[in-house]
């Protein structure tokens, strides 16, 4: 990408830790305010977008490298399937709340919500990446029309 | 044993999450893991026979939480998404040797059989629609799998269309949400039998009937909107064609009608007379469209079609008895053929496809012009193609035969005289066509021998012959003792509204609940 305007590249430099401050928070603190493990994610992915869009596919994935980003994808739904399982194994009932009779907790505090708090960073992870990959394929993908008429995928840059 | 319930749906979803975490390389790894994932859903989908259920998920009681209900009808689902399942898996091992990235194939497989899993035990109407999508989106990476240009045209075609059809069906849960305020089948049904909330809402109640029996129409690909059908399954690969033609188009199309049309709605006269319309129309359009098609599979789609038409027909006529309040033995009779023919369309319908994906990778024939003398050189895959064959077309000791003739006399003793003539003739239209198959394979004169590059492997063999003796063992389920056993509990759940309703509104003391255990902790 020619033309990357230095005031763009600047100011992205310092919003990204606060963007990805932010979406932790949003993803820890779920089960207690507005938010949870969707949205924080989706915030989570858009500190990424921004490196992408600001500063391009190459410093993007040196943030998120692409194999990493397509394995968070497959732990987080992992994550989310063994919190079930794991309800089903101490109580046999699926996806059961089974932290909640070991840890009851405080009303209010970020420990007292069971596996609730499990399920959220699982979807945080899951969403995150899979929204930085279907950002980057949009980025990295391009239909073009070769000799044949066929529509043709290539990798671009 | 019924607390096992979630792992229909849980163990396909972790064992795919899973498949996508291993490499490319490892495809012997993936093919334990799908495999070991298929056999446990077969192993838990037979503990499960002869169960009713209602499981809470998570321990919270109906009305605030999600519901899984198993009862005969899921049960028989299970059972053809499990056995479907596992002889696709067993037949991809080496089938899906010259794909790339076997992992992902695998992972999107496993991602479906979840859906349809859950489409099978869901009762709950929102929920359902979800599992369904699961299902279908899939479906469409499935068929598409390959990227070539006219399987990303089949898989694109599809995908359009079919979001156009889950929109409907959408559309119609939320009708029903905005009237009765709640999803779940139980309370819906319990609400939609005492009358529409005001006496206007009727016409909204009859509007969403229609419009989910379309979207499920479209997705049992039933004739008018078949046309994305003989594309997805003459470009896909052939064990995708299989699982889909098997399993898919059976489960979120024909099941979910069963399920929304039956219980949710109450069947009525006028819906009754659609599905029969429906049904002879595919039965007639699918099997004179296939008869002259000169590609293999294209011929199997189309027929695919045709056979869905008769399970539509059955259920048509069943209904219109069941509505019309006369005899129930006959609508009985109907509605039991019509799931006999299910389980057979889940039996024949993969192996003619297996087979026909057995000859391709061998042979690279797709014509049927070029099929003369694979017989000689493949007895194995002949063997069971023939079998198949004679399921599909009704000959006589196979279970194709009983089911048909089940819907055939139905007809005839419901009064519908021109209706069982037209399913006779139909179904002389399917022997001749695949006589004709059948005999190019077997007696037809080479003009130059068919190239064997390669043997078949041994996964395959044993993935055919397997369905090859389920396909002659569904003949069993014509004998009134097994067929009391399995077909019956089923009918009982498509007829039995009442008992769906109370089920679900007094099992709050499910099984699956420890005695000790509470969701209300926190108070």
């Amino acid at each position: 990408m020619k033309n990357r305007s230095l005031i763009i590249e600047r100011v992205s430099r310092w919003m990204t830790p606060f963007i990805f401050l932010y979406g932790v928070y949003v993803v820890l603190y779920g089960h207690l305010s507005p938010g949870g493990g969707f949205p924080g994610g989706v915030i989570l992915s858009s500190a990424f977008i921004l490196i992408l869009l600001a500063k391009g596919k190459q410093q993007a994935l040196k943030n998120l490298p692409y194999g990493l980003a397509k394995k968070l994808d497959a732990i987080g739904a992992l994550a989310f399937i063994s919190v079930a399982l794991l309800g089903f194994v101490f109580t046999g009932v699926f996806f059961a709340n089974f932290l909640q009779q070991l840890w009851p907790g405080e009303p209010f505090h970020i420990l007292n919500a069971g596996t609730i708090i499990l399920n959220n960073i699982a979807i945080g992870l899951k969403v995150c990446a899979s929204l930085f990959l279907v950002l980057l394929f949009l980025s990295i993908l391009r239909i073009s029309f070769g000799k044949k008429g066929q529509m043709q995928s290539m990798e671009d840059r | 044993m019924t607390n096992l319930l979630p792992l229909m749906v849980a163990i396909p979803l972790a064992a795919g999450f899973v498949l996508a975490l291993i490499p490319r390389t490892g495809t012997r790894t993936c093919n334990a893991v799908a495999c070991g994932a298929s056999a446990a859903i077969l192993v838990i989908a037979l503990l499960l026979f002869g169960k009713t259920d209602a499981y809470q998920m998570g321990g919270w009681e109906i009305p605030i939480g999600i519901n899984l209900s198993l009862d005969g009808l899921s049960w028989l689902m299970l059972i053809i998404i499990a056995v479907v399942g596992f002889a696709v898996t067993l037949f991809s091992f080496a089938y899906m040797d010259t794909y790339t990235s076997k992992n992902r194939y695998y992972c999107i497989l496993m991602l479906m059989v979840a859906g349809m899993n859950g489409t099978a035990l869901s009762g709950d109407i929102f929920n359902r629609f979800v599992y369904v999508e699961i299902a279908v989106i899939a479906s469409y990476i499935l068929v598409g799998f390959g990227c070539e240009a006219d399987e990303l045209e089949a898989a694109l075609k599809y995908a359009v269309l079919g979001a156009i059809a889950s929109a409907l069906t959408l559309f119609g849960v939320a009708i029903l949400y905005a009237l009765y305020g709640t999803v779940n089948i139980a309370h819906l049904a319990e609400k939609i039998s005492s009358g529409p909330p005001v006496a206007a809402a009727a016409s909204s109640v009859f509007f969403a009937a229609v419009v989910m029996l379309a979207g499920f129409t479209y997705k049992s690909a039933a004739v008018p909107l078949h046309i994305w059908q003989p594309d997805a399954f003459s470009t896909a690969p052939a064990t995708v064609s299989a699982a889909l033609s098997g399993a898919l188009i059976q489960i979120v199309g024909i099941y979910a009608m069963i399920r929304t049309m039956f219980i949710v709605f109450g069947i009525t006269a006028s819906i009754g007379w659609i599905l029969l319309c429906i049904g002879m129309l595919s039965m007639a359009f699918g099997a004179v469209a296939g008869a002259k098609q000169s590609e293999l599979r294209r011929m199997l789609s189309y027929h695919s079609i045709s056979q869905i038409g008769y399970i539509l027909a059955g259920l048509g006529i069943g209904s219109i008895v069941i509505a019309s309040g006369e005899d129930s033995p006959v609508a009985a009779l109907a509605i039991i053929g019509a799931l006999f023919h299910m389980v057979n369309h889940a039996v024949f319908q993969p192996l003619l496809f297996l087979t026909a994906g057995s000859i391709e990778s061998s042979t690279k024939i797709r014509q049927i012009k070029n099929l003369a003398g694979v017989a000689r050189k493949k007895p194995l895959t002949s063997a069971a193609s023939l079998i198949a064959s004679c399921s599909i077309a009704g000959v006589p000791p196979f279970g194709g035969f009983f089911s048909k003739m089940m819907i055939i006399i139905a007809s005839a003793l419901a009064g519908y005289y021109l209706i069982a003539i037209t399913v006779v003739a139909i179904s002389i239209v399917t022997l001749v066509a695949f006589m004709r198959f059948q005999y190019k394979m077997f007696f037809g004169q080479e003009i130059e021998p068919a190239k064997i590059e390669k043997k078949t492997p041994i996964s395959m063999k044993v993935a055919m012959a397997a369905l090859s003796v389920i396909c002659i063992a569904t003949s069993l389920l014509a004998i009134p003792a097994v067929r009391s056993a399995v077909l019956e509990p089923a009918k009982e759940a498509i007829v039995d509204r009442e008992s769906y309703i109370n089920r679900l509104n007094t099992d709050n003391q499910s099984t699956a609940n420890p005695t000790n255990y509470k969701t209300e902790t926190g108070k």
